[in-house]
């Protein structure tokens, strides 16, 4: 594999907590949510715009606590109401039911109320945003019993102060907010991402002007970051195999920045 | 693996662009200070050009002829002074032209001012005259007015002594003047040395309208017989001079003289009844006796 075909795929849109890099902002972010399972709180409301690292964060919450707690985490949102229930009793009682039969909400509540004070069990949900309604109410009513606790993500989008207030306005205890990444933050992401990969001099090469170009089109966006800089060393990719001549190690190629933002409808010629 | 051939094509087309935009933003910016000098040096141009036309009028209205034969070249290097072409003959022969016009003009403004210091001498000469004229008439008119004066003096010497001329009209001192008839209570004869003295008498009333003329021509009148006269003149001065005691004795004995012995009794018994005077009682007893 090519140096360049490296570190285009450091920028691939994973979730893979190899790849995750720890900013200032997020730490923060991580340790209170980390705080907030050990206090007695119904729900936990994560939000913030979509490529904030809403997942990312979910994700590596689960894998630092799998381990050390009964936790389990719904990467995709789980639409229908029978799926959902099941998943949530087999997660608790670790048993599977058959493909034939449906796990009673009644009987669910029941099963949690009677193991108060013995388990405390935590659901990470993310995409909350798709969840119906009804679903929503049942997730609440399970929280009620203080055996279940939920992490859920849900989008920042116009109508969050509806959802937050019909459903979670008396449960939520805790609310974080994921922002966007500042220039200085991009920076550092882009470089500790090459660097933890040992691409020291790539990393070196790109300047601060080359970070306030593309935080002025990703607006510090980590998702729309990835998917620049992957464009942007797809390209480095195809001059390395082909016309090697025209990259230059030690500065970082504006034309190509230029190029992967018009690729990417940043620009228009 | 992207295809980089297509993207290094859009890319050279938004370079362009890009650089296009910011060639043109940079040339007008760049272009402003030329442009605005540009500018000046045009509003210059045309102030120079209104001084040339204003000069042109400026000289129009000086010398309108000089200007309107002035030939098309002289205009055209005016106009375009960046063709430096010009006849050097032509503008002579112009120049010529110009400056026998000018004599013409100036020969012309000669004969001019000494047709008007002709005019003038002719002017004066003939005032003089006038004036010598008048003068001459003035000093005939006072010679003619002195000579007058002279006669009127003499008239005067006569009227002035007047009261020597009464005693002689009224006959008191008849026998003692030497000059007069010394004898005889005659009538005063106008026909003779003092043929004039009636008239000279009333130009003398008509320009002083003095009631003593009056009372002297009555008493001429009266004493000439001419009591209608008399009684006239004696009216007139009494109008002139209610206080005249000699106006209203003339008016009434007058009066009884011509037969209206009633009327002149009632004037002197009214003056009477005012003045008390004696000398008319005397005259009213006169007449109601009989004996006037």
């Amino acid at each position: 594999m090519s140096k360049y075909q490296e570190i285009k795929n450091l920028f691939i849109d994973t979730l893979d907590t190899d790849n995750y890099v720890e900013l200032e902002s997020m730490a923060y972010n991580y340790q209170v949510l980390e705080e907030s399972l050990d206090k007695p709180l119904k729900m936990i409301l994560l939000f913030g715009r979509p490529g904030t690292g809403k997942s990312m964060t979910l994700t590596r919450l689960y894998d630092t606590l799998k381990d050390r707690r009964d936790i389990h985490y719904f990467d995709a949102p789980i639409l229908s109401e029978k799926e959902f229930l099941k998943n949530i009793y087999e997660a608790m009682s670790s048993q599977s039911i058959p493909q034939n039969m449906r796990v009673n909400f009644d009987g669910l509540l029941k099963y949690c109320q009677k193991q108060r004070g013995q388990r405390d069990v935590v659901f990470l949900l993310d995409e909350c945003q798709l969840y119906s309604e009804a679903l929503m109410e049942k997730i609440r009513l399970l929280s009620d019993t203080r055996v279940v606790k939920f992490v859920i993500t849900l989008h920042k989008t116009d109508n969050e102060e509806v959802i937050a207030k019909e459903h979670f306005k008396t449960r939520i205890w805790e609310v974080i907010e994921l922002k966007n990444a500042t220039e200085n933050d991009l920076q550092v992401y882009i470089q500790m991402k090459l660097v933890q990969k040992g691409f020291v001099e790539v990393s070196n090469s790109i300047s601060k002007r080359d970070v306030r170009f593309i935080h002025q089109y990703t607006k510090g966006n980590f998702r729309e970051t990835n998917k620049f800089l992957y464009v942007v060393f797809n390209i480095y990719e195809f001059y390395e195999k082909n016309q090697p001549q025209k990259i230059d190690s030690k500065k970082f190629s504006k034309k190509i920045l230029e190029m992967a933002a018009l690729k990417l409808g940043y620009l228009h010629d | 693996m992207i295809n980089t051939v297509e993207l290094e094509k859009r890319w050279i087309r938004y370079k362009t662009r890009i650089f296009g935009s910011l060639f043109f933003i940079l040339f007008f910016v760049a272009a402003i200070p030329y442009l605005s000098f540009y500018l000046f040096e045009q509003y210059n141009l045309i102030v120079e050009k209104d001084k040339n036309t204003s000069n042109v009028v400026i000289v129009e209205q000086l010398a309108p002829k000089i200007e309107r034969s002035l030939p098309k070249e002289i205009n055209d290097v005016v106009l375009s002074p960046s063709i430096p072409i010009i006849d050097f003959t032509k503008e002579k022969q112009i120049d010529r032209e110009i400056e026998q016009k000018n004599e013409k003009i100036e020969k012309a403004k000669i004969q001019k001012l000494k047709e008007d210091k002709r005019r003038k001498a002719k002017e004066r000469a003939y005032r003089q005259k006038v004036a010598k004229r008048r003068a001459l008439k003035r000093e005939r008119e006072l010679a003619k007015k002195e000579s007058k004066k002279r006669k009127l003096i003499k008239a005067k010497a006569s009227s002035s002594l007047s009261v020597n001329e009464l005693k002689v009209l009224s006959g008191d001192d008849i026998k003692k003047s030497h000059t007069r008839e010394p004898k005889g209570n005659k009538k005063i004869d106008f026909g003779g040395s003092s043929s004039n003295y009636m008239p000279i008498m009333k130009r003398k009333f008509q320009e002083n309208r003095n009631p003593r003329e009056a009372i002297l021509i009555a008493k001429a009148y009266y004493k000439a017989g001419n009591y209608i006269e008399s009684e006239k003149w004696a009216l007139t001065a009494n109008n002139l001079d209610k206080e005249n005691r000699e106006s209203w004795l003339l008016f009434a004995e007058s009066k009884a003289k011509l037969g209206k012995r009633k009327e002149a009794l009632k004037i002197l018994v009214s003056y009477h009844k005012k003045t008390k005077s004696p000398e008319v009682k005397e005259l009213i007893d006169k007449i109601k006796g009989g004996n006037f």
